[in-house]
């Protein structure tokens, strides 16, 4: 598929841009209507907005003023394309290109495709190799290639209803008299293409091609021909843009349902590109107002209350509001360092409520939006984590008191939001399960566990890795007896979810392809946790390990985690289907590089003088 | 203190576990990253299921499973003969039983499970499993009733196989490749026969996953005075085929055979795909069992797998052809499937037992009552 895609790229960049709208300045018009409108797009029905924004955020990492570049994209495409919006970071794609440096490192539909144009032959080359032998730099520029096709299917999808630049003259004869000195649109021009045809086929059997023989009439008959087909072609790949709904539970482009027998939502569409020339505010939002009832009221699979949830999920993000919720209890935390009082430890916990509730609210409304369990995917399993971390931390405040838990749960909280937003960079975050995960009950039990399970390792490492600092820092003292304690809880407590869970998967995987265990990568991950954790609670049950070195062990864990929780997407091999990803091998690096160091660190200076048994 | 009793000390004792369990970690890590270059199947093989690991190919060490049985016999010793079975101490005995029960039901999964695929068009019904794996080298009658079986992987190029002394043919192997490379032949003579005529084999380099992988034959039957050389590829559905003394005999290379002892029957497939996209939401086969005068109805479809007389039928996946769909149906035996249920419930308990009493016991009160920064 994406090899078509490139090769049909290759015909269509030949083409000029389709529809040349009239110039006129930006419009500003309201998009809080329109917003909510349903598209289906990746197997999903999701509101206008979200589509905008995965489709800026795709092009240029940004997501901000996405519905009015949409609605500028859709409605006038002749000033959408210069606008720079596609990323390119690498520099080297620029040298390829050559094109210059900017600051910004956007560049307009225009100037790409202008220049990709001249570089097909080494694309096609790069396409016909083997994925796996590709250099990053050949990744980048297939990728940005394919950004350019998507734009331009974008950029197309509503030619068909925009005003063309043409108009026909009124000296024209009578078949064409009711089209002439107007603004016309490719719909419009439907029921008049085969009389313009069989007049064109006679004007060209008489003056040949030769442009210059024919009269003004003429040539403005056979501009408009061209143009016409021109749209055409470029609109019969324009499938993107899948809004209106048919009677039998598709959805199709507008484009597409030119073909179906009935298309009268596109009248609604030609209405909002009315308003749009107009810049006739009321219409617009009316007839957006119109549209949305229209399409929600007579289409089944539409769950208008689902695109609501999800339009304000957008609108106001929780996790992002959580993450600066807990920035400000860190900074009164971080305050209370120099001069304490009971009004900051009040202000971090509340924050740390907060932001448990803006989590709360975050996953209940996935859950809602997705009508399923949120975690299929790795930036779920980590907004989750991040949920069980914060709850954990809550309930040890509020029986201890202890300021610890503040630092540790909005410390974590911070850390996995931003690992959570580095994980959500491209795409859609609502992903539409395989046929395999499609299951309630396995993904409730066996994931929500399992990732349970990594919020402990996460907060069992924590806890290890503070009670070390605090215990060098003593001078390298024997570790405090309810750090100590509290980090065992913690570790049984992973212990616990990470064996459930892995056993839950088992009974899953049994359920499913048969067997119990496949040592699949994932599953050998989960399983390295759970015999790392049973390893170092033994060892010191036994006695054989010191409390120092159980703390270290604890410590580890966090590589453990990491390797067993993003690790293992490196192979990019195995049956869990979710997050294969290449690009975090120098990260994950770099954090096992410096837990190693730090686990060295506080182990060589205290082992002279630490070796108290359990 | 004789040898004996050291054994029977340090079998149990947690020490033998601080030990075996990096060891087994350490395979963990090795195993799953080698996935990424020799497959699943292939590292499975290596790191997890071999009793012995060939280091270079020279260097024999005790592989996974020992380890793991040596888990096993230290886990039995230390819950026989030391644990204290006490109420408190009742998770921590429950969740060992289940580690028991798992690695128990493992060893038996190991030794008696098989598993493979029917793959069903509509209408189409078949009492046969085929390996997903295993290949065999058929020799059949006429009517396509096996006359003889060997495993692929014992056919060696350039020797000849043994054959009862029913045939009236010998068969010599020129190829014998587990991944077939087909080269166009330029020695031919009037002794290649079929597909031999115009290609031959070389060995390629094994797939990552072995089901890729394309098994394949040149051998030479000779009978009376005739010498033929043939090319057999894995599922090519036109055999080899040569006539001795009236009687007709053909050649087959498949995915290994293992019979059910009822048909199986598929009446109609569905899959349903995400609008607007490849992606599957589900698939299920509606399937007719026929075991004797017994027939019934039963529909097979993701996590919903069908069960009947030990083996487990699951949606497996399913192959477009140009004839339609075909259903792939995954087919297990295992006497040891209820072992991780068994287990995976008495491990929960344990380990909410433990948690519990652990909770119980009495506390030890800190030294600082407060502590501002903790």
């Amino acid at each position: 598929m994406p090899r078509f895609l490139i090769l049909l790229s290759v015909v269509c960049l030949f083409f000029t841009m389709p529809a040349q709208a009239q110039g006129q300045d930006v419009v500003q018009l309201d998009t809080s209507s329109i917003a909510r409108l349903p598209i289906l797009h990746e197997g999903r029905i999701k509101p206008l907005d979200s589509f905008a924004r995965i489709q800026l955020r795709t092009f240029s990492g940004k997501e901000s003023g996405a519905l009015a570049w949409l609605i500028e994209t859709l409605f006038d495409p002749a000033r959408a394309e210069t606008r720079p919006v596609l990323k390119i970071i690498n520099p080297e794609i620029l040298t390829i290109l050559h094109l210059e440096r900017r600051k910004n490192k956007l560049y307009s539909y225009k100037e790409i495709s202008e220049v990709l144009r001249t570089k097909q032959k080494m694309i096609l080359s790069i396409v016909g190799a083997d994925e796996a032998d590709w250099s990053v730099q050949q990744r980048e520029l297939i990728i940005l290639q394919k950004n350019v096709v998507s734009l331009q299917n974008l950029l197309g999808s509503l030619t068909l209803i925009l005003p063309l630049s043409t108009t026909l003259p009124n000296s024209l004869p009578a078949p064409f008299k009711p089209y002439t000195e107007r603004t016309l649109s490719f719909v419009e021009t439907l029921e008049l293409q085969g009389v313009l045809q069989a007049t064109l086929k006679d004007i060209i059997a008489e003056k040949k091609h030769d442009i210059e023989a024919y009269t003004p009439e003429e040539q403005a008959l056979a501009h408009l021909s061209f143009t016409l087909s021109l749209l055409q072609e470029t609109g019969q790949s324009s499938d993107v843009f899948k809004v209106i709904p048919t009677d039998n539970g598709g959805w199709l482009s507008p484009w597409e349902s030119l073909s179906a027998d009935n298309n009268t939502q596109l009248k609604h569409w030609q209405d909002l590109s009315t308003a749009y020339y107009g810049s006739d505010m009321e219409k617009w939002d009316n007839t957006a107002r119109d549209l949305y009832v229209h399409v929600t009221s007579n289409t089944a699979q539409v769950r208008p209350k689902a695109l609501n949830a999800e339009y304000y999920y957008n609108l106001y993000p929780p996790f992002f509001i959580s993450f600066i919720i807990c920035l400000i209890g860190m900074t009164a935390l971080i305050t209370s360092l120099f001069r304490s009082n009971a009004l900051q430890m009040t202000a971090a916990s509340t924050a740390l409520l907060g932001s448990f509730i803006c989590q709360l609210c975050g996953i209940a409304l996935r859950i809602f939006i997705l009508d399923r369990p949120p975690v299929s995917t790795l930036y779920e399993t980590i907004l989750f984590a991040s949920l069980i971390a914060t709850l954990y931390a809550l309930i040890a405040y509020r029986r201890d008191r202890k300021s610890l838990w503040l630092w540790l749960g909005l410390g974590l909280a911070i850390f996995l939001h931003i690992l959570g937003f580095s994980h959500n960079l491209n795409g859609d975050s609502f992903v539409m399960l395989t046929a395999v995960l499609n299951t309630n009950f396995w993904l409730t039990t066996h994931v929500l566990c399992i990732t349970a399970g990594y919020a402990f390792c996460a907060l069992t490492s924590i806890l290890a890795h503070y009670t070390l600092i605090k215990s060098r820092w003593n001078g390298g003292n024997a570790p405090d007896d309810t750090l100590f304690k509290s980090t065992l809880t913690a570790a049984l407590l992973a212990l616990f979810f990470a064996t459930i869970g892995t056993v839950l998967g088992g009974i899953w995987a049994d359920q499913s392809w048969g067997r119990f265990w496949g040592w699949d990568p994932k599953e050998n991950g989960a399983l390295l946790i759970v015999l790392w954790l049973i390893w170092i609670i033994h060892g010191r049950v036994s006695a054989h390990m010191t409390k120092h070195a159980v703390l270290c062990g604890f410590s580890y864990l966090s590589v453990i985690l990491a390797l067993s929780w993003f690790g293992v997407n490196l192979l990019g091999v195995g049956l869990h289907a979710y997050g294969f990803m290449d690009s975090a091998l120098w990260s994950l690096g770099l954090f096992i590089g410096i837990e190693s160091i730090f686990v060295i660190a506080v182990t060589l200076p205290l082992r002279k003088g630490s070796t108290s048994h359990a | 203190m004789t040898i004996t009793r050291k054994l029977f000390t340090l079998l149990c004792k947690p020490t033998l576990l601080n030990y075996t369990i990096p060891i087994v970690m350490a395979y963990l890590v090795t195993g799953t990253i080698a996935q990424k270059y020799i497959g699943l199947y292939q590292a499975t093989h290596i790191f997890f299921a071999a009793p012995i690991v060939w280091v270079g190919g020279i260097i024999p060490l005790p592989g996974m499973p020992i380890f793991l049985g040596l888990i096993f016999i230290n886990l039995t010793f230390k819950l026989v003969f030391k644990s204290p079975w006490t109420v408190r101490n009742s998770g921590i005995i429950l969740t060992h039983i289940s580690v028991l029960l798992l690695l128990l039901g493992g060893l038996f999964t190991a030794l008696f499970s098989s598993e493979g695929y029917i793959a069903l068009g509509e209408g189409e019904q078949k009492s046969i499993i085929s390996d997903y794996h295993m290949r065999e080298f058929v020799i059949m009658n006429e009517q396509g009733r096996t006359l003889m079986t060997l495993n692929h992987q014992d056919i060696k190029a350039h020797h000849s196989l043994s054959l009862d002394k029913q045939f009236p043919f010998a068969i010599d192997i020129h190829e014998a490749c587990e991944n077939c490379k087909i080269v166009a032949r330029e020695n031919k003579t009037k002794h290649h026969i079929g597909m031999a005529q115009h290609m031959q084999l070389e060995t390629a380099p094994p797939k990552k996953n072995n089901e890729e992988n394309m098994a394949g034959l040149v051998f030479q039957v000779t009978y009376d005075d005739t010498h033929e050389i043939f090319v057999s590829l894995e599922d090519v559905p036109k055999y080899p085929t040569i006539s001795v003394d009236g009687k007709t005999y053909k050649f087959a290379l498949r995915r290994q055979h293992r019979r059910l002892p009822f048909s199986i029957t598929l009446l109609a497939f569905k899959k349903d795909i995400h609008p607007g996209t490849d992606m599957a939401k589900a698939y299920q086969s509606t399937v007719l069992i026929r075991d004797g005068d017994m027939q019934w109805e039963s529909i097979i479809s993701m996590n919903e797998p069908l069960r009947y007389k030990g083996y487990t039928f699951f949606q497996s996946s399913f192959i477009k052809t140009p004839q339609g769909d075909v259903s792939v149906l995954a087919a297990v035996w295992n006497v040891g499937r209820s072992f991780p249920y068994i287990s995976g419930l008495t491990m929960c308990i344990g380990l909410i037992v433990h948690l519990f009493m652990r909770g119980r016991s009495p506390k030890k009160k800190p030294k600082n009552g407060k502590d501002k920064h903790a």
